[in-house]
């Protein structure tokens, strides 16, 4: 699949504060290929939004590279091939659901016509056509997030990075949306970096996990997930789900952080 | 009925009130040079409007030319100071503090300076309401949170498309809160400057002047031209927040 | 602070080549305070009887505002009827230039320092009220419900969650009060008939400023520091008081 749309050879980060400098990652090297999930999972503060924010060029980089669609992250950020989701939805207030997710094309300054059309197009997608005009403030915090997706799609970026995007929604919702991004994203083709602390929602949603180990972070191990796709809810009861849930857990063993999901898990 | 509910009660006490007054005035038979009962102050107004109006228009003309001339100085530093936050966060607590200066005070200095007809008067009323509107306006500038900004960011907009789209609607609603409350404020500075000095044809020098003459029922019909022109003024500010930010009302917050 | 000021005062001054008439010598200010008054006595030690009579009218009217409007906003919290019937004119009379009836206020009392803390304690009432009610309502659901399931009665509710949680609004009310009650107490000496304060001194000043326009400017120097004298000495106490609040409340 020719050369890889992310690629990143031994990035490093280090926070300097007054406190004093807080190595956040060493030596982390990874490539992504087109159409390819891939979810990053680790214990809290091991530097997973750190790892995505670089990738996006929010933050730089105290040593490595970071290669994106062969372009350096900034170039790639400056031609906008970057959608952006966080845990929270950051919707604007004063621009109803349909101008929310016009922002991108305004600010890209595309035409008119691409103006009226896409956004109309993408909120059928999330299934929330009939709530265009609404505020973002009269939604749930399901459907704001299903808004904020739909932005995030809005200027058909090739990578999509999603920084615990469902962390805030039940489980119900929560799988839901599983489903709708799988998707959105069969639809978009788009190549998504998704951080989670759900061990399960990276299984089912991911053809490769990231699981990183802490202070620094770094890459502890990367699971492929041969699960066939499309993903569906029989997958969720698949034996070769319950193996791979089962190693992406071990490889996470020291990690304290983890054991709410762990019971979480138990019941299903 | 909400309605009924809602207003009823401050109905009742507008009523009640205005009965009570009259009653004490009559029952005691106050002197009315202390306090004139209500219809004696109706009266008064039937009887010197065309003075009330001509001295309530000027003093009006200072309060709202100072407000404008404030509150956009206002506005337009805060504007240009949000441009280097680090700038904006060493001069914030100076211009917060300002609030514990009598600006009033400097009535008598603004008479040397700007004569003593209606620029004066301006001067402190923009002296007033700078202070409050630069206050509110900076720190709703500088309010977004930093995720927005990562957002922006990420779709690589220009300084210019972050201020216009993001900033400024996102500062609105501290923006008006300041400007209604500097609305009242300058018809306060108006009037109590022309307290300190100013033409006799001012609603401040005419009250001040009717009140030590002991010409009450005067003193309060201009008093009430005041009032009735301070909420004007505030009604009307508050009219152009609704026009100007409907998302924010149709919440029914307020 | 103090000395960029003076730089830009004397620059602006020898910048503009301003006269004295319009602004006066940093030092000549300075002068003006130990100059004699028509009594023999020395303008500090006049300046400063004034001041002090101006500030212990705006503190008495501070207090007197003060409990006032805790009162009120307190029997707002308690009965949804008076909040109804009363709280829409608390509110609209902010809207309403309240010290525009201050001469009326002398007619009615008189030219003591009575009708100035009348007038002070007036325009500290308002903000506290309206800040105050706000506060006593803004109690986090959650904690209410837990003291009911603790079946605190309401005296304790009161005592023990609403006040300490307003305890933020009134100090900000507190702050916009401290200056307005001292605005307050000059506003009331200006009418005809008062002898002391520092609004008598001011108006005095005003009418000889052409012979000692220095006078003025001391005059309202002196001003300017009670109100913030007054205003920082409420900040110290909100800091010692409510150091535990995260979010200071913007009103
Ligand atoms: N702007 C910053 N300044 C200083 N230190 C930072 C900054 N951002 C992150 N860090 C530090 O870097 C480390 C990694 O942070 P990061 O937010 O990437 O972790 P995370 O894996 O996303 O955690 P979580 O799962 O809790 O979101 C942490 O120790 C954090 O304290
Ligand atoms: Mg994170």
């Amino acid at each position: 699949m020719g050369s890889p749309i992310v690629d990143l050879a031994g990035v490093a980060k280090t926070f300097e504060s007054r406190a004093g400098a807080t190595e956040a990652l060493r030596a982390v090297s990874l490539s992504v290929d087109a159409g390819e999930f891939v979810s990053v999972i680790g214990p809290s503060g091991c530097g997973k939004s750190s790892l995505l924010r670089i990738v996006g060029d929010l933050v730089e980089p105290s040593a490595g590279v970071v290669r994106v669609k062969g372009k350096s992250a900034r170039q790639a950020r400056l031609d906008r091939d970057y959608g952006i989701v966080f845990q929270t939805p950051v919707l604007y207030d004063w621009r109803t659901v349909l101008e929310n997710v016009q922002l991108p094309l305004e600010l890209a300054g595309r035409p008119r016509a691409e103006r009226e059309q896409r956004p109309r197009t993408l909120l059928r997608l999330v299934g929330l056509d009939e709530f265009a005009g609404h505020y973002p403030w009269q939604l749930s915090g399901g459907m704001q997030q299903r808004v904020a997706i739909a932005r995030a799609l809005a200027l058909n970026p090739s990578i999509l990075l999603m920084d615990e995007p469902f962390g805030a929604l039940d489980e119900m919702t929560r799988e839901r949306l599983n489903q709708e991004l799988l998707q959105v994203c069969a639809e978009t083709a788009a190549t998504v970096l998704f951080v989670t602390h759900s061990i399960a929602e990276a299984v089912f949603l991911s053809t490769r996990i990231v699981v990183m180990s802490p202070r620094p972070g770094g890459i502890e191990r990367v699971v492929t997930v041969a699960l066939p796709r499309p993903r569906v809810d029989a997958t969720r009861a698949d034996p070769r789900f319950f193996e791979l849930v089962t190693t992406v857990r071990q490889s996470l063993r020291e990690d304290p952080g983890l054991a709410g999901d762990r019971a979480g898990l138990r019941g299903r | 009925m909400g309605y009924v509910r809602d207003y009823a009660p401050a109905a009742l006490v507008l009523v009640m009130g205005l009965v009570l007054w009259e009653a004490v005035v009559f029952a005691f038979s106050i002197e009315f040079y202390l306090l004139p009962a209500p219809h004696v102050i109706v009266q008064s107004l039937r009887e010197t409007y065309p003075v009330l109006v001509e001295a309530g228009l000027y003093t009006f003309t200072e309060a709202v030319l100072g407000w404008a001339l404030g509150c956009g100085g206002g506005i337009l530093a805060a504007m240009i100071a949000s441009r280097s936050p680090a700038f904006a966060r060493v001069v914030l607590p100076y211009a917060v503090a300002s609030a514990s200066v009598p600006i009033i005070a400097l009535a008598p200095l603004a008479i040397v300076w700007f004569g003593v007809e209606q620029g004066s008067k301006i001067a402190i009323v923009v002296l007033m309401t700078f202070f409050p509107t630069f206050v509110s306006t900076l720190r709703g500038l500088l309010s977004v949170t930093p995720q927005s900004l990562e957002l922006m960011r990420s779709y690589a907009a220009t300084e210019r498309q972050l201020f216009l789209k993001i900033r400024l609607p996102h500062s609105l609603p501290m923006m008006f809160t300041a400007l209604r409350a500097c609305a009242t404020l300058a018809m306060i500075g108006a009037v109590v400057s022309e307290f300190f000095g100013g033409p006799v044809k001012s609603l401040g020098v005419y009250i001040k002047s009717t009140a030590s003459l002991f010409q009450t029922r005067q003193a309060w019909s201009a008093i009430l031209v005041a009032c009735a022109l301070g909420l004007l003024f505030y009604f009307a500010v508050a009219l152009i927040e609704r026009l100007a930010m409907p998302w924010h009302f149709e919440r029914g917050e307020h | 602070m103090v000395v960029a000021i003076a730089v830009v005062w004397e620059g602006g001054k020898a910048l503009f080549a301003l006269p004295s008439y319009q602004l006066p010598h940093l030092h000549e200010i300075a002068a003006d305070f130990l100059r004699e008054g028509a009594g023999g006595e020395r303008w500090l030690w006049i300046m400063a009887q004034n001041a002090s009579y101006t500030a212990l009218e705006s503190l008495i009217g501070f207090a007197l505002g003060g409990v006032t409007g805790l009162v009120l906003a307190i029997g707002f919290a308690h009965s949804r009827w008076l909040e109804r019937g009363l709280l829409p004119y608390v509110v609209a009379s902010q809207t309403v230039p309240i010290l525009a009836i201050a001469p009326m206020v002398v007619v009615w009392l008189g030219t003591s320092w009575f009708s100035k803390a009348v007038i002070a304690a007036y325009l500290t009432f308002f903000p506290v009220t309206v800040n105050m009610s706000r506060g006593l309502r803004a109690v986090d659901p959650d904690a209410l419900a837990m003291m009911r399931a603790l079946a605190a009665s309401s005296r304790q509710i009161l005592f023990k969650l609403r006040f300490p949680a307003a305890l933020p609004y009134l100090f900000t009310a507190l702050r916009i009060s401290a200056t307005a009650s001292v605005i307050g107490a000059i506003v009331g000496e200006l009418p005809v008939g008062s002898r002391f304060g520092m609004g008598v001194v001011i108006i005095n000043a005003a009418q000889y400023y052409n012979w000692r326009p220095a006078n003025l400017w001391a005059a309202i120097l002196v001003s300017a520091v009670i109100g913030i004298v007054f205003y920082h000495a409420v900040a110290a106490v909100e800091r010692r008081v409510v150091s535990w609040s995260r979010t200071a409340p913007v009103v």
